[in-house]
């Protein structure tokens, strides 16, 4: 506001400059012609003087040998009036020696200097007007012609007439024009500067409310209106810099924005995200701030809050987000994930705590729990995943990976019927790593195609050895969801098998529910081509993702496996078991096998085998090993 | 035009000497011209002796000779003839302003070495001064602009008044004429300077001027003057030679002149400045000098 008055007074200041010029240029403009117009009219009164009064009555006559009476008379005749009335003040004629030949007053003296450079000039055929004072004068200014008598037609010059005409009733005139001429100046400039005056005014208003919509649109996000990243930087910086007040900084990310934006466009996606940002708005306290990160990443700062009260006011905010949305006519459900970072127990720094808040979030996002406090080093952290990735790639070309393989066991017949493919990383510094130290980071990378390439190809040239040493294991290898959705995955896999010489029917693929949800339709078809090469596809971690129903009735599945968290505690826990028959009921009648993960124990599989359960994977009868040692292990209370 | 004024605005003036009528020009010697010491020596002996020759010219026939616009410069063919036979003859040519029909009287009387000022060599004027002749031209009739009175030719003239300059041709050719027109006569008024004449035609007092031909052909051109003068036909009445007049007795001067006048006709400068004056229809082929002794 300051800036802008101080800009206009600059710009008033700064106009007046050329104003001011141009006034003092037209002012002198106007002197100059006021003056030569007052010489101009003595040249005109001067040349009607001479030529029709002086020049016949001086026909014929030699001004160097003086005048005749007659001459003299007639050029009397003509002047005496004039000069009586004071319209000529002072005649002579004079010859070009200089001689006075005839004057007004019948002097022969007087008379400018032969040598006067006017008296040249118009000896030489110019006319000479100058402005003389003459204080005896009314005025006290007379005009003074010097001009070249030409008496006849023929253009001869004869000599020089010598001419003081009044000027006062000429100035009066120019002071008449010039007062006029000076108010219209005045008020033509005043006009002008009033308009400079105006529209500086309304540019610098128009700048003024610019540069705040500039300084608005800088920190705010055109979508929903809320601080972006540099404003919640620079307020994330002031709320931490509050020395002994407790508080969070907390990312937000929604589950599933990606799945609205492709399936129901880019317009429904934004409408979400406005739908996110009043709801989480109206969930905060008026001291909170909440911003967009960009993308489906939101951001707040809970200040002057313990761990438990951020922990409740999420907790309010999750389920306010989880109500239905209606997008263009789809109720959607949205989820989100939370990353917390407390301060100042999790750090001083704002890129620090964001860094904490993320790897939290990330974290949620792999487990079930969708609010996540940061809890120490061990949560990996995003950024390692880059490092993991680069080194990952050079494992690849390196032959770092190896493949170990645990057992499924016909809990019937208690023998080993198919082995399912485990990846493991002999990292030169880290030793044997297991997948969860990489695979979240290979999943969020283009590596995942080559990493499961290889992992197929190392299964199958596996497989086809412990087929020659007389096994008849069939082989089970995770996909990911990436793998499915790329086109040419299928035509790849029955690539391989042909090239291994492998019947397509001990090669079981194992594929997450999320990875069939994530994309239902893409993944649906190719789980579909896959079985019709007769490739079986297995369901992993089954009842604890998102699979719905009617994707399984469309679906070929071949194998079902139940996910280790109802297996565990299945001896002791009712609704475990619960689940456990409904499942092995379900997957009986879609037409697919049962396997049971995360046997650990005898009783279990005793359990599981009477509840139909059809195949068992555990430490029970084997942890992970390489091919050749898993038919060493004993395998334990496998039969009853 | 223009460039005529510009050439003579490279001419030297000589100012302020109280010679009868008015004072003259004197053109300096024409660039290129080379000086014939042999014609230079053949002059007179006053004229060596001087450096000059005086020639009289009666400034009132652009553009054959006029006053530039200083009132005091006289500018047009003749003085550069004159300067360029000057240039030849190693002597300046002073052009000074004289009353035309008593110009040869008063060359006889010694005001002047010879006129210049667009005479007509005639049997007449050769009774009383040798001729070295330089230019060819008619007499045509100028009337005012839109021709008001009718005038086709020398005819239609009768009755009217009829304006020249004084001891010109045509002076002589309107008393020839009067015969013709019985008795409805002209009045023919005679003026000292064709530019008093004209004056009389531009304000109506005179119905026609008589001029030789290239001068009224200029006034009914010029941008000047076209507006109030026109040629009442294209007719050139009784073409005659211009010459320059001497004293007789004098052949020194007059042969010395005509052999400069000569040399220019060979050399092409005599042909250049009729094309720098318009007036090349009057070019002859060589100045034959004629007396009538």
């Amino acid at each position: 506001m300051r800036t802008s008055a101080r800009l206009f007074a600059t710009y008033a200041v700064a106009s007046l400059v050329p104003i001011g010029v141009l006034g003092a240029v037209m002012l002198h403009g106007t002197t100059e012609d006021a003056a030569r117009w007052g010489q101009d009219q003595g040249r005109a009164q001067a040349a009607v003087i001479a030529e029709m009064a002086v020049a016949p009555a001086l026909d014929e006559a030699d001004l160097s040998r003086g005048l005749t009476t007659e001459q003299r008379f007639r050029l009397q005749r003509a002047t005496d009036l004039a000069i009586y009335n004071d319209s000529v003040l002072r005649l002579r004629v004079r010859g070009f020696n200089g001689q006075v030949v005839f004057s007004d007053d019948g002097s022969t003296a007087g008379g400018v200097s032969i040598n006067d450079p006017a008296f040249r000039s118009a000896s030489a055929g110019h006319t000479e007007v100058t402005l003389l004072a003459a204080p005896e004068t009314p005025g006290g200014q007379v005009i003074r012609v010097l001009q070249p008598i030409v008496a006849s037609a023929s253009g001869e010059a004869q000599g020089v007439l010598e001419l003081y005409l009044p000027y006062a009733q000429i100035a009066a005139r120019l002071h008449e024009q010039t007062t006029v001429t000076y108010w219209r100046l005045g008020l033509g400039l005043g006009a002008l500067y009033l308009v400079l005056g105006l529209i500086s005014w309304s540019t610098t208003r128009s700048l003024r409310r610019y540069a705040q919509r500039q300084a608005h649109e800088a920190l705010h996000d055109a979508l929903t209106g809320l601080p972006n990243r540099a404003a919640f930087h620079e307020r994330a910086r002031e709320a931490v810099a509050q020395d002994g007040e407790p508080g969070a900084v907390v990312l937000v990310d929604l589950d599933r924005f990606k799945e609205v934006n492709d399936t129901l466009g880019h317009h429904a996606g934004d409408e979400l995200l406005a739908v996110v940002a009043d709801r989480l708005r109206s969930g905060l306290r008026p001291a909170d701030t909440l911003a967009r990160l960009g993308g489906d990443e939101f951001a707040l700062i809970l200040p002057r809050s313990d761990a438990a009260a951020v922990r409740g006011l999420l907790d309010e905010l999750s389920a306010d987000l989880a109500r239905e949305v209606v997008l263009d006519g789809v109720p959607v459900s949205v989820e989100a994930s939370f990353g917390v970072a407390l301060y100042p127990e999790h750090g001083h720094e704002v890129e620090e705590l964001l860094r904490r808040a993320d790897a939290a979030m990330y974290h949620g996002k792999r487990g079930s729990s969708d609010i996540v406090v940061y809890a120490g080093e061990n949560m990996a952290h995003p950024t390692q995943w880059l490092v993991v990735q680069a080194e990952l790639r050079h494992a690849l070309t390196r032959d770092e990976l190896v493949l170990h393989y645990q057992p499924k066991v016909d809990l019937r017949s208690g023998e080993i019927v198919a082995v399912e493919a485990l990846v493991r990383w002999q990292h030169p510094q880290r030793g044997l790593l297991p997948p969860s130290e990489f695979l979240p980071a290979v999943e969020q990378s283009g590596l995942i195609e080559p990493l499961t390439a290889w992992v197929l190809r190392r299964a199958l040239a596996d497989q086809a050895m412990w087929t020659a040493t007389g096994r008849s294991w069939a082989v089970s290898v995770n996909v990911s969801a990436r793998n499915l959705e790329k086109p040419g995955f299928t035509d790849f896999v029955s690539g391989l098998l042909a090239e291994h010489g492998t019947a397509p029917h001990r090669l079981l693929l194992e594929v997450t529910e999320t990875a069939l949800a994530a994309d239902a339709r893409c993944a649906a078809q190719a789980v579909i081509d896959l079985t019709a090469r007769g490739i079986g596809i297995s369901v992993d971690d089954f009842g604890t993702g998102y699979t719905s129903m009617s994707q399984l009735r469309g679906l070929p599945i071949a194998e079902v496996k139940i996910d280790r968290t109802f297996v565990r505690d299945v001896l002791d826990a009712p609704p475990s078991q619960a689940i456990v028959r409904a499942v092995i009921a379900l997957a009986h009648g879609l037409g697919s096998r049962v396997t049971a993960e995360g046997v650990e124990s005898p009783e279990v599989a005793g359990w599981l085998a009477q509840a139909g359960c059809d195949e068992a994977q555990g430490y029970l009868y084997s942890r992970p090993v390489p091919w050749r040692e898993v038919g060493t292990y004993e395998i334990t209370g496998a039969a009853q | 035009m223009k460039r005529a004024l510009l050439a003579v605005a490279l001419v030297a003036v000589t100012a302020g000497c109280a010679a009868p009528g008015a004072t003259g020009t004197t053109a300096t010697g024409d660039a290129g011209i080379a000086v014939d010491q042999t014609l230079h020596a053949s002059l007179p002996d006053a004229i060596r002796a001087r450096g000059t020759i005086r020639f009289m010219t009666d400034a009132s026939y652009a553009p054959m000779e006029q006053f530039a616009a200083d009132g005091r410069t006289i500018i047009g063919f003749s003085p550069d003839l004159a300067s360029a036979i000057g240039s030849v003859l190693g002597v300046r040519a002073e052009m000074v302003q004289g009353d035309f029909h008593t110009a040869l009287d008063d060359m006889a009387a010694g005001e002047y070495d010879g006129v210049l000022s667009s005479m007509n060599d005639t049997p007449e004027r050769r009774r009383k001064a040798d001729f070295v002749d330089y230019f060819s031209a008619g007499t045509a009739i100028i009337v005012q602009r839109g021709n008001p009175k009718g005038v086709t030719g020398f005819r239609a003239l009768c009755g009217l008044v009829v304006a020249t300059e004084r001891g010109t041709v045509q002076a002589d050719l309107l008393k020839r004429s009067q015969r013709a027109c019985g008795d409805n006569p002209m009045t023919i008024k005679l003026y000292k300077t064709n530019a008093d004449a004209l004056v009389e035609l531009r304000t109506g007092r005179a119905g026609a001027v008589l001029n030789d031909f290239p001068p009224a052909a200029y006034l009914a051109t010029d941008t000047r003057t076209k507006a109030y003068y026109q040629l009442a036909s294209t007719t050139q009445y009784e073409p005659g030679l211009f010459g320059i007049a001497f004293a007789k007795g004098d052949p020194a001067l007059r042969d010395a002149v005509q052999a400069a006048f000569d040399r220019l006709v060979r050399t092409g400068v005599y042909t250049e400045l009729l094309q720098r004056w318009g007036i090349s229809d009057g070019a002859i082929a060589s100045g034959t000098a004629y007396t009538d002794s």
